[in-house]
């Protein structure tokens, strides 16, 4: 039971003003830099930073599948753990005072500061970027997922209770449903964070040796004052973000469109 | 699935006060022969979901005892149909009827989905729309699936919360016919709470009013059953119907 989708050209219509603007951009940016002469390493002209993206496309579309797979690994960490996590809290509201402060306190601590220490335990490698991904994008999902467990509809419940439906049947066949609504609302939040995770984290692991992933090579291209081929790998990272959101609209709306719908009460 | 026998239900003294202490109830005493059907009436606030739901076992009360122990009846001898249908969003009217069975662990699946598609035709739901979820059902049938989800397990004991209150009028009175006709087929023991009078007294075989938590008053229907629609246009209703008011406006006193 997906919901029905506009139709092609309503959606290129609705696309149509977005694009506009990003026309303008490019062109106004384009002229700016010719006209006031600014140096490359300053500002590069779109057409530089195009160029930049063709000659460097080798390394760029590595730099990309290895940030995405990345980012994915985060992101379904942080969905596992998460969803695991917020449903002890569900069952327990001791375990959920007990525990509930660290997570927030692991939320308010700067990745950059911990990200360090990360790689002192985890080492220069993919598993120190997708544990940094994780990080970041863990508490939308544990924080919605968990408000969703308990915001029971209470003549559900009173349902259940009348069938004297006990802890795992509850949690099986109602609050798990109930939640997935905001399960996906964590997902579309953390899948963004997820990247950035992945781009925090490669940033540091770069600089242990030469990683291959988008972070890592925009550190590089950073020091050696590179900025066509900078501003190209951000151009790549923001692109990563929208699939990502994309991809995880597509698969909420798929797999979790039916316990998204309203009751009609 | 043989029907669970009606069940007698006894209040006596139930008191219920609320954190901050409101007495919602105080010392009510009611009685409900097996059978029997008997219709609670009173302003909002009142006390009677509250009741209601101490019967049910959803309320513990602080004084007082009530019989049967909802724990003491077999699972599914007890339903409840609330003012709102509160089925699930992600099942269809089918497993929305067949949840209860599947709770309490009550035949295999086929024959719970047998039982959940004979009670969806009890109560004029249509074949075409089995396969429906709530989000693409009307008011009305929304209603009639919230029946049929409590009357699956063959209750002794049905206890029905303002079921058609949100309902137009037409449809009020099309499910209030279903409603006797079904209890005519398959007698159980009711408590039916309502703003309504009309519906208090054609669904009722007593009328209790309740006010400020007390029981204010009592009137036997001696309406005869079956009691289609034109009842209500007949005298010895309408002389209920003023007796039922003038109960309810000396219990506010």
């Amino acid at each position: 039971m997906s919901r029905p989708r506009p139709p092609l050209h309503r959606l290129v219509l609705e696309a149509l003003p977005a694009l506009a603007v990003a026309v303008a951009v490019v062109a106004c940016w384009q002229w700016a830099v010719g006209h006031w002469k600014i140096p490359a390493y300053l500002l590069p002209s779109p057409a530089q930073v195009a160029t930049a993206l063709w000659e460097k496309r080798v390394v760029l579309g590595h730099a990309f599948w290895v940030t995405a797979r990345a980012a994915v690994a985060g992101l379904a960490a942080a969905a596992v753990v998460g969803t695991a996590l917020a449903i002890l809290f569900s069952q327990s509201r001791l375990v959920r005072t007990a525990l509930y402060p660290y997570v927030l306190f692991l939320q308010t601590v700067p990745i950059v500061a911990i990200a360090p220490l990360l790689i002192t335990w985890s080492g220069y490698g993919q598993r120190t970027v997708i544990l940094v991904s994780a990080i970041i994008a863990l508490f939308p999902i544990l924080s919605n997922m968990t408000a969703g467990l308990l915001a029971l509809d209470p003549n559900h419940r009173d349902l259940f209770r009348i069938y004297r439906a006990g802890r795992r049947p509850t949690l099986v066949r109602l609050r798990l449903p109930t939640a997935m609504g905001h399960l996906a609302l964590g997902l579309r939040i953390s899948c963004g964070l997820a990247v950035i995770g992945a781009i925090v984290g490669e940033f540091f692991v770069g600089r242990g040796g030469d990683f291959p992933g988008l972070g890592a090579v925009m550190d590089r291209w950073l020091t050696m004052g590179k900025t066509d081929a900078l501003m190209a790998a951000v151009l790549l990272s923001s692109l990563l973000g929208l699939a990502m959101f994309a991809a995880v609209n597509l698969l909420t709306d798929r797999l979790l469109g039916k316990y998204v719908q309203g009751t009609g009460d | 699935m043989q029907p669970l026998p009606a069940a007698p239900i006894s209040c006596r003294r139930v008191g219920v006060r609320f954190p901050g202490g409101r007495d919602v109830l105080a010392g009510v005493d009611l009685d409900v022969p097996a059978g029997g059907v008997v219709s609670l009436v009173g302003p909002s606030g009142c006390g009677k979901t509250t009741l209601l739901r101490c019967v049910a076992g959803l309320q513990r009360p602080t004084t007082g005892t009530i019989e049967p122990r909802p724990e003491s009846l077999p699972p599914g001898a007890l339903a409840y149909v609330f003012q709102e249908p509160a089925l699930l969003p992600w099942l269809d009217a089918v497993h929305n009827v067949m949840l209860p069975l599947d709770l309490i662990g009550r035949d295999a699946p086929a024959g719970r989905r047998a039982a959940a598609e004979h009670w969806l035709g009890e109560v004029g739901f249509g074949v075409d729309d089995r396969a429906k979820h709530p989000g693409q059902l009307s008011g009305g049938m929304k209603m009639r699936v919230s029946l049929a989800r409590a009357l699956v397990t063959e209750p002794a004991i049905l206890l029905l919360d303002e079921p058609f209150a949100a309902l137009d009028d037409l449809l009020r009175t099309r499910l209030t016919e279903l409603l006797l006709d079904l209890h005519a087929r398959h007698p159980r023991t009711m408590v039916l709470v309502t703003h309504n009078i009309g519906e208090a007294i054609i669904v009722g075989d007593e009328v209790c009013a309740i006010d400020r938590g007390r029981i204010g008053g009592r009137i036997a229907v001696d309406l005869p059953r079956p009691r289609p629609a034109r009842v209500r246009g007949g005298a010895a209703f309408s002389r209920l119907y003023d007796a039922v008011c003038d109960m309810l406006a000396e219990a506010a006193r």
